[in-house]
């Protein structure tokens, strides 16, 4: 079992905690330098937490748990316009990547009222490579609770949704968070950061269910190991300029190279028992730019686990 | 500070009506008309659906003139304009290129501009704030209006704006409401 952190510190010598994550068996997900702090995403295992805690410790840097590590998070937004940008939207946006999780916004051409309100195919399936989706929505309840679901009801992935009146349930959404609704104002006030803390709860507990629901039928292979075998044998994947050139998700990752390019080399990717990745995985282009996306296979597709 | 009792929302879905009065103190705030936009009544319903503003508006400071800003004086090089407030100079410049071009206009340093002319520039307007607050109080009023409704009419006169949308076209009763709100505030 894995154990998801995120370290602040310095530069100095950071680099030995990643070695030593390396030799734990864990993987280092994000490294994200600014000036002379650094950023680290990292999955440890479980009972070797007490011996990277110690090596922070050492190191003058800080260890906390950072739950939506190793998932991408798709915020939706009715549109880019300044009546949802930049509150409530980013701030959402910043909070979830503070809690680890890679997040996209996602601003709709024509999401915007009530009769005109629809999503394009290519937004649809740009939204379903994610592992799950907040739609940020506005501030009257029948709006929300009677047209604004015809926005989500056809997505794949789990949905959550916030909004400015206090509701129990919307329909086809995993949960509904009010008190947000539309703000021309930051969070600042501690209620409104828990609000915020409740986002990251609901949608821990949806990802949660959802990782519940792939150990029935695990994956072929785990999607740690796969990103670890890319990035060897594929080292042009780091020439990228993203944060996260190869972007986790939980059945799969988004490997930010052109698809055309390098679709056969990423197929033809070695595993030291013998199959290649086009085995285990689908291979295909994402909606997202020229990128690639890769779905892992489930054992009972695939006919074996690694 | 805004006086609480500025705006008032009305709207069938309560919960909608404090959530957009909110909305609306934080908007004018943030766009600095909350002195310029008052006795605001705001009728929203999302069900029909309409968005109606009306709003008082404050007068705005006097037009800015060439005189308000610099001193001429008739030199040899031409004529020469000593700038008295810089807030102003790229206004200035901007009214001089356009009456003189931009080949007959030098600036030495800062505060001094030369013309080549031997007349007496025209005491023209350069910059209105009355224009800049309209601007502000419509940029402010279409951020607290829904964005979906897009189907709008408006009418702004000297001291008031009243102020219609929404996703259909506009109905007449809505426009007979709106024209209630002005009876009711006395326009």
């Amino acid at each position: 079992m894995l154990e998801p952190l995120m370290y602040t510190g310095g530069v100095y010598r950071h680099d030995e905690l990643i070695e030593l994550v390396e030799d734990l068996g864990g993987h280092v997900l994000q490294k994200n330098v600014m000036q002379l702090e650094v950023v680290l995403l990292i999955l440890v295992p479980a009972d070797d937490i007490t011996v990277v805690e110690e090596k922070a410790k050492e190191l003058l840097g800080t260890i906390s748990r950072a739950p939506l590590i190793g998932t991408e998070i798709a915020v939706v937004a009715p549109s880019l316009a300044y009546h949802h940008m930049p509150h409530p939207t980013c701030d959402i946006a910043e909070y979830l990547r503070r809690n680890g999780a890679k997040t996209n916004i996602i601003g709709l051409a024509r999401g915007v009222g009530r009769r005109a309100a629809q999503m394009t195919k290519s937004e649809r399936g740009l939204i379903n490579e994610h592992d799950l989706a907040l739609f940020i929505l506005g501030d009257f309840l029948s709006c929300i609770v009677d047209a604004k679901y015809q926005l989500y009801e056809d997505l794949e992935i789990p949905i959550i949704v916030t909004g400015g009146p206090e509701c129990d349930a919307v329909p086809y959404a995993y949960a509904y968070i009010g008190g947000i609704g539309r703000r021309a104002k930051g969070f600042h006030r501690e209620s409104e950061f828990t609000i915020l803390d409740s986002i990251v709860e609901k949608i821990s507990t949806a990802l949660d269910q959802r990782r519940e629901e792939l150990e029935k039928d695990p994956l072929s292979v785990s999607p740690f190991r796969l990103m670890d075998e890319i990035t060897q044998q594929i080292p042009e994947v780091n020439e990228n300029l993203s944060p996260t050139p190869i972007t986790m998700h939980l059945d799969g990752m988004r490997v930010k190279l052109p698809f055309d390019e390098y679709c056969e080399r990423v197929r033809n990717v070695k595993l030291t028992e013998g199959p290649v990745l086009s085995d285990v995985a689908e291979v295909k282009p994402s909606y997202m730019r020229e990128y690639i996306i890769l779905k892992i296979k489930t054992k009972s597709v695939a006919g074996f686990a690694l | 500070m805004i006086d609480s009792e500025k705006v008032a929302v009305e709207s069938p879905d309560e919960q909608g009506a404090r959530l957009i009065e909110e909305l609306t103190y934080d908007v004018l705030s943030d766009l600095h008309v909350a002195q310029s936009l008052y006795n605001i009544r705001i009728y929203v319903d999302p069900d029909e659906p309409v968005f109606i503003l009306y709003g008082k508006l404050a007068g705005s400071l006097p037009d800015v003139k060439i005189s308000d800003v610099a001193t001429m004086t008739h030199t040899d090089d031409g004529l020469k304009l000593d700038i008295k407030n810089e807030r102003y100079v790229n206004e200035l410049l901007a009214k001089l290129i356009e009456i003189y071009g931009k080949a007959n206009i030098l600036q030495i340093d800062r505060y001094t501009v030369l013309v080549a002319t031997d007349e007496d520039i025209p005491d023209d307007t350069i910059y209105e704030p009355s224009i800049e607050l309209r601007r502000n109080v419509i940029d402010s009023i279409r951020r607290i209006a829904p964005e979906g409704y897009r189907i709008i009419k408006h009418e702004i006169a000297k001291n008031h704006i009243l102020f219609i949308a929404s996703e259909e076209p506009i109905k007449e009763e809505w426009v007979q409401q709106g024209y209630k709100l002005l009876k009711e505030a006395g326009v």
